[in-house]
């Protein structure tokens, strides 16, 4: 009898458990949903229109920006948190993904247009790389801090972007072979010293 | 992911889950009626005392404030070759009281508790031997609620509280005494007590010298002594009305040290006699749930180093590769829960075992006409967690090196 209750009660947190992943799934992609429809917006308004107005722009791209950041954050801290494992998870990181690079386009666009001065990186790591990656993301954790909003940072997690179209052709458009690897105004770069990095940094920012 | 940790975690809330639910319905079984016994036999208080100055004359003078017939009471003190005035203060209470049965003994070297014992019950005339610890002090109905139950059983075991309760520790304490008491009756309805407290048990002395009395090298001889009468089939009984009283732990220190040696003995125990862990009978039941629970600290222990080491990592790698800069972290310091974050299926196991443990609390503080603070309970489930966690641990540490010292 104390075997089928405990049963029961841990059947019930298995099932709560699985209930709770669910709501974790749900709120990633309606985040993503938000995400994604906003980036595309700002994206087709960049290619519409002739002359951006960037006095507007500006503000929200960096809001926007800050908003994939978050994404991410949740994707992370639930697939950490989550006992069974998300489902579609890598399809959910793929959408992320899409939007994150979305964003880095638009960054480079307004940058561009708009003379904004910031800096923005590509960081590509994967599992395999777990003692250079650590000191990489302590140090982009680090320089993202202090700088704020004028430093960009858009992760790409090749143990889930996988075989995505748009992940390889990044990695074959800047010749990228080992992570971590950063992209930094279109050059690459591996691991580097917090004080080579923070002065590429300060190239785009004037610290 | 599911990965060793999550396992581990699994598994320590299945087993406490198995544990309540198992107490939840013994609950419901438990039978343990008084025997209405009336006669009143000649009994023998056998106190082993080592440097007790200080509480060795009022535990004598609770045994002569029982209500049982003060004829029918025989102490007999032993003195374990104190080195304080023990021996002074027995001979002014013998001055003090002289129509009361006392005699004090004398070891020549400090020989122990169990040989102490074993001494008084060699030279007993009496059926029934109560052993006594020299810093405990038994009710005035205790002596007569013991030999209430003493039909047809050889150990009859009273309810223990702390003496006193004033400091928190000693209040956490009597939180524990009293789940322990309540278990313990349900326990005894079962014949499934696995202990006969030190601070007050009435053994049947022929059972008592059938098995060679209490074993002299060990460190648990309350717990052992059990062991060996459950293997000749003797019985045993808890009087849920014999109440006594004793000085618990000060200190975490102290009450660490003293749960090292309740878990060391019980391993020792185990370690001797293997087959009481036989689920064949509820007493072997009882111990085998008691060992397997031995593995949940070690568990812990795990789970501790592992979050210590997730929480200094990150720390460790700031300063390794960015060096001293707390403003900048301090400045973008970020604050807040997201529920979603939670391992809610956990909750579910510690909202069940919350259940469990405040219900049992309730039980047994009616139970024993108790009135434990919420406040108390609460720092009985954290501290009492983590002194039995790392007690457990070392008495581990003892039964890997052999080493079952006081």
């Amino acid at each position: 009898m104390a075997g089928i209750i405990t049963l029961i009660v841990f059947v019930s947190g298995f099932s709560v458990g699985m209930v709770w992943d669910q709501f974790r799934t749900d709120k990633i992609r309606s985040n993503l949903d938000e995400i994604s429809i906003y980036s595309t917006s700002l994206f087709l308004e960049s290619q519409l229109l002739e002359e951006l107005n960037c006095p507007a722009f500006l503000p929200v791209i960096s809001g926007a920006v800050s908003d994939i950041s978050k994404s991410l954050d949740y994707y992370t801290t639930y697939s950490e948190a989550s006992v069974f494992g998300l489902d579609e998870k890598n399809l959910l990181y793929r959408r992320y993904l899409l939007s994150n690079i979305r964003y880095w386009r638009l960054a480079d666009i307004y940058k561009r247009d708009c003379g904004w001065n910031s800096t923005s990186i590509l960081y590509f790591f994967d599992k395999n790389c777990e003692g250079d990656c650590d000191e990489l993301s302590t140090r982009l954790d680090y320089l993202k801090r202090k700088y704020g909003e004028d430093l960009l940072i858009f992760p790409v997690n090749m143990q889930f972007a996988g075989d995505d179209p748009v992940a390889l052709t990044l990695l074959r458009l800047y010749n990228i072979t080992s992570f971590p690897s950063i992209v930094i105004e279109g050059v690459t770069y591996g691991n580097l010293e917090l004080s080579v990095l923070e002065g590429l940094v300060c190239q785009g920012i004037n610290c | 992911m599911i990965d060793f940790l999550t396992i581990l975690a699994w598994f320590v809330a299945i087993l406490s889950i198995y544990v309540a639910s198992y107490y939840f319905l013994l609950y419901f079984d438990a039978v343990n009626d008084e025997q209405n016994r009336v006669s009143t036999p000649d009994v023998t208080i056998a106190i082993s005392a080592y440097n007790e100055e200080r509480g060795i004359y009022k535990t004598l003078q609770s045994l002569n404030n029982s209500i049982y017939p003060k004829k029918k009471i025989h102490v007999i003190v032993v003195d374990d070759k104190s080195k304080d005035k023990t021996i002074n203060e027995v001979k002014k209470f013998i001055k003090d009281n002289p129509n009361f049965d006392v005699t004090l003994l004398k070891n020549s070297k400090n020989k122990g508790k169990a040989y102490s014992l074993n001494k008084v019950m060699r030279i007993t005339k009496t059926n029934f031997m109560i052993t006594m610890d020299a810093d405990s002090q038994a009710a005035p109905k205790a002596i007569a609620s013991l030999v209430r139950y003493s039909k047809g059983v050889s150990v009859v075991t009273p309810c223990v509280l702390p003496s006193e309760k004033k400091r928190v520790l000693a209040r956490i304490q009597a939180i524990e005494y009293i789940y322990s008491n309540y278990l313990s009756n349900i326990l005894s309805g079962f014949d499934a007590q696995i202990v006969a407290p030190g601070p007050f048990s009435m053994f049947r002395v022929s059972d008592l010298k059938s098995i060679g009395g209490f074993d002299e090298k060990s460190i648990a001889e309350d717990l052992e002594v059990v062991f060996r009468l459950r293997k000749k089939g003797f019985k045993m009984r808890l009087s849920p009305t014999a109440y006594v009283y004793t000085d618990v732990p000060q200190t975490i220190v102290d009450l660490v040290k003293q749960r090292r040696r309740w878990k060391a003995g019980f391993m020792d125990a185990v370690q001797k006699h293997p087959k009481s862990i036989e689920p064949t009978t509820e007493f072997g039941r009882q111990n085998m749930l008691n060992a397997l629970y031995h593995i949940v600290p070690l568990v812990l222990l795990v789970m501790v180093v592992k979050f210590t080491y997730n929480m200094i990592e990150p720390l460790v790698n700031i300063i390794r590769y960015v060096g001293f800069d707390p403003l900048t972290y301090l400045r973008t310091l970020k604050f807040g829960l997201d529920p979603l974050a939670i391992d809610m299926q956990m909750v579910v196991y510690t909202i069940f075992m919350a259940v469990m443990t405040l219900m049992f609390l309730y039980l047994a503080s009616k139970f024993q006409d108790e009135n434990p603070k919420i406040l108390d309970a609460l720092l009985f489930i954290g501290i009492y967690g983590v002194a039995i966690t790392t007690a457990t641990l070392l008495a581990i540490y003892s039964w890997i090196k052999g080493d079952y010292t006081w």
